[in-house]
């Protein structure tokens, strides 16, 4: 890719988050009515169901870039997966911030032991895996063995994702929201739609930052 | 397979010469019968509470147990490299896995019975009608949890912090088979017949084959250099 | 009964203003870098 249409790639990458975020926020506070039910404490849904989305993608992104390293060798591929793991993180602690904020405005819990929740606690425990394996592994093998842990660490998404359908439901908590049509204003999908891009640009703007910030650390390393 | 049964050998001659790692797993295992049973006789629970929480207990002095000692298993694999040794005489990776989890998976066996007996022992409790299908699952569960160590623990070797890495690394990755076996064996404690067809059985045992599969076709990529 | 607003104009413009802050931040670290390493080559 040329510099000058990577240069003018990145621009448009942070307008957009920008724009999205400014957007999702105005249709949350702005546009959106009260929750029947749960009144305007259910409006951390979007920012929620948002991040969860971006832990998502940055476990996706570190599976993908897990299984390039393995194929091609190139060193690129090891710098993405340092960004993403430390992003996946970053996300994964305010989908499980957020979550406890609503659990306890919502339901007075903070946390319960069943099975979405505790399956996003261990993701959230496998991120502090891999990221504590790239500060304290041995600097020569790291590459492979985060690589490796990274593969592992992907199998367990689906799990996270599925834990409610596939489960049984005498042990569920964690509403089904879009699943059971709790969302019967179309404003309501247009906030979390948005909700939900606004929170993926802004994570693949974390980590386009933070993999230039590692490729020249490396670089830098090398010389 | 001849290959393997010789790997298979070489690993069971230094378990049983050196006797460490089984020394280790069941001494722990009494320890942790014997502890777990001052608490819950110190609680003065009903033994219809103390029977609830056996698969709780065992599960964790199994993995208390099991992250000690395994460690043990690869000290002699890194004291010169013997490992790459055998790498290069053509025993493929695949093979070492193999045999490593074959290994692993006897020992950690030995130790969770020893820990289950010393439970049923120092707690009076009587599982006679149960103990079958609940040597079945922790079965299960030893596998899967086997296989993601035997990929972890090299891992771990090569970093600075070893030992301590380890629980930190491999306790989240067996959250859906601690989760899934714990869960069943609760219902056999409460009277319910083992049902091959329950979710928490599949979890169980798709993750158990998930790891077998990952863990075989990684392990090089992890020890190779 | 206490009528609960629907619209949050404040929270909007706080919310709005965080997540401009924190964008143009990051926009400006990368920035930052390419004349970083502009300066070395």
């Amino acid at each position: 890719m040329k510099p000058s249409l990577f240069k003018k790639a990145e621009t448009a990458l942070h307008l957009l988050s920008i724009a999205l975020g400014l957007y999702a926020l105005y249709l949350v506070f702005m546009v959106v009515p009260n929750e029947r039910v749960m009144g305007p404490v259910q409006r951390i849904f979007y920012f929620h169901v948002g991040a969860a989305m971006a832990t998502y993608c940055s476990v996706g992104l570190i599976f993908l870039s897990a299984l390039l390293h393995f194929a091609t060798r190139n060193r690129f591929w090891d710098t993405l997966s340092v960004a993403a793991a430390e992003v996946g993180l970053l996300f994964c602690a305010v989908v499980m911030a957020t979550g406890m904020i609503w659990g306890h405005a919502a339901w007075n819990t903070w946390f319960r032991w069943e099975p979405r929740l505790v399956s996003f606690l261990v993701l959230m425990l496998i991120l502090i895996g891999i990221n504590l394996l790239r500060i304290f592994g041995d600097k020569g093998k790291v590459a492979n063995h985060a690589a490796a842990f990274a593969i592992l660490a992907a199998v367990n998404v689906p799990l996270v994702i599925w834990s409610i359908d596939l489960l049984p439901q005498s042990a569920q908590l964690h509403p089904k929201v879009v699943q059971d049509q709790g969302l019967k204003d179309p404003s309501f999908v247009k906030a979390m739609l948005f909700g939900m891009l606004a929170m993926v640009s802004l994570q693949f703007s974390l980590v386009f930052v933070r993999t230039k910030v590692e490729s020249v650390l490396r670089l830098k390393d090398s010389i | 397979m001849k290959i393997l049964l010789a790997l298979l050998r070489k690993d069971l001659l230094i378990e049983f010469r050196t006797k460490e790692t089984i020394f280790v797993t069941i001494g722990m295992a009494i320890l942790m019968s014997a502890i777990a049973s001052v608490g819950v006789s110190a609680a003065l629970l009903p033994p219809a509470a103390v029977k609830s929480v056996l698969p709780v207990l065992l599960t964790l002095s199994f993995l208390l147990s099991s992250t000690i000692s395994m460690t043990r298993t690869y000290e002699y694999e890194y004291q010169d490299r013997p490992l790459q040794g055998l790498l290069m005489s053509g025993a493929t990776p695949q093979l070492v896995f193999v045999s490593k989890f074959l290994t692993n998976f006897l020992t950690m066996s030995v130790g969770t019975l020893t820990t289950l007996l010393g439970f049923v022992f120092f707690l009076n409790l009587s599982i006679a009608q149960i103990f079958l299908p609940m040597t079945f699952i922790f079965g299960l569960m030893i596998l899967g949890f086997v296989a993601i160590a035997t990929l972890i623990v090299p891992i771990t070797f090569s970093s600075r912090l070893r030992g301590v890495i380890l629980p930190l690394l491999l306790l989240p990755l067996t959250f859906p088979i601690l989760f899934g076996g714990i869960e069943i064996c609760s219902s056999l404690i409460a009277g319910i017949p083992l049902d091959l067809s329950s979710p928490w059985i599949s979890l169980l045992v798709g993750f158990d084959v998930l790891y077998m599969a990952i863990g075989m076709n990684l392990f090089d990529k992890v020890v190779i250099e | 009964m206490e009528q609960v607003p629907n619209t949050y104009q404040e929270l909007f413009i706080a919310y709005g203003a965080l997540w401009i802050l924190i964008c143009t931040y990051l926009w400006h670290l990368s920035r930052k870098v390419d004349a970083l390493t502009r300066r070395d080559s």
